[in-house]
């Protein structure tokens, strides 16, 4: 009877190990899952954040490109130096050196039947990765030979 | 001695356990924060975004009547008078508000009379060269391009 008790006792045991053992893996399984998805969560909060940069920065620069008589006006306009075509901007879409976006700009002048259209590539970028791009036109009407 | 393993063995148990469920509510604590800081910073964004864009827009279709800039409760105001010159639309910071109201031409602003666009704790206005103006709010900066030179005020 002694004999009995003490294998109930050790078969009681090893189940309460294997429990502990089972509890320990199923947190381990759910940690996991839950770094993952706080990972995931700051990552998408990011690029949302980055895409709202993008896009108001772009809109920033077609205005800028509308107000402006050239492209190095419409620079001026960003905060950026005469002639440049690559400016960088903080979170906050001020011009800083070493901000997170980079801005840049082209410009494409199509000449068309009753004048001159004026085209400019906005795009930006953060860590080498396009954002988003806009092409804004504008009409400059006719260009002389002179 | 074997007593006191046996009884050492359920008491370790319990520890173990009570480590584990420690650690469930620790990343429970920390997602709970996570989602707090990610919430209220998607929240100030779409704010500051919404209301620049909101005020691009509202520059662009209502600045054929020219704009101003004048001195307003708190810091700088923003002044469209619509094309028929017998009223204007001033959009003005007022009590951590963005306030827009539509009044007679000249009328000093009244927060009562006001509309309140968004939520915004600094709001200023500049024009940026000839053709252009430069809003801020929140630290955040728009351009729109007017239709007119010097915003076409005279």
């Amino acid at each position: 009877m002694k004999r009995k008790n003490g294998r109930w006792r050790d078969v009681f045991r090893l189940a309460q190990g294997v429990q502990l053992i089972c509890f320990a893996a199923i947190l381990l399984l759910i940690s996991t899952v839950l770094v993952q998805v706080y990972a995931g969560a700051v990552r998408v909060s990011q690029e949302t954040k980055d895409l709202n940069a993008a896009v108001q920065l772009c809109r920033n620069a077609a205005e800028a490109f509308y107000a402006a008589d050239d492209l190095d006006g419409a620079v001026e306009l960003l905060g950026g130096e005469t002639g440049a075509r690559e400016m960088h901007f903080d979170a906050e879409l001020v011009p800083a050196e070493d901000g997170r976006y980079m801005l840049t700009l082209a410009e494409v002048c199509t000449p068309t039947q009753a004048g001159e259209m004026e085209q400019c590539t906005v795009q930006v970028y953060a860590e080498g990765m396009l954002l988003y791009e806009l092409t804004p036109e504008r009409y400059c009407g006719e260009v002389s030979d002179a | 001695m074997r007593r006191a393993r046996e009884n050492f063995t359920p008491l370790f148990q319990v520890l173990t356990y009570g480590v584990l469920i420690a650690a469930i509510l620790l990343l429970a604590y920390g997602g709970g924060r996570l989602y707090r800081s990610v919430s209220e910073a998607r929240t100030r964004n779409e704010a500051v975004r919404g209301t620049l864009a909101y005020l691009q827009s509202q520059v662009a279709a209502n600045d054929a009547g020219g704009v101003r800039i004048e001195s307003g409760p708190e810091g700088d105001m923003l002044v469209l008078p619509l094309e028929s010159g017998d009223y204007q639309t001033m959009i003005y910071l007022s009590e951590g508000k963005l306030m827009e109201e539509l009044s007679p031409m000249d009328a000093r602003p009244d927060p009562t009379r006001a509309q309140a666009i968004s939520d915004v704790s600094s709001f200023s206005v500049s024009f940026a060269g000839d053709r252009a103006l430069k809003l801020c709010a929140d630290g955040r900066i728009a351009l729109v391009s007017l239709h007119a030179e010097g915003g076409g005020a005279e």
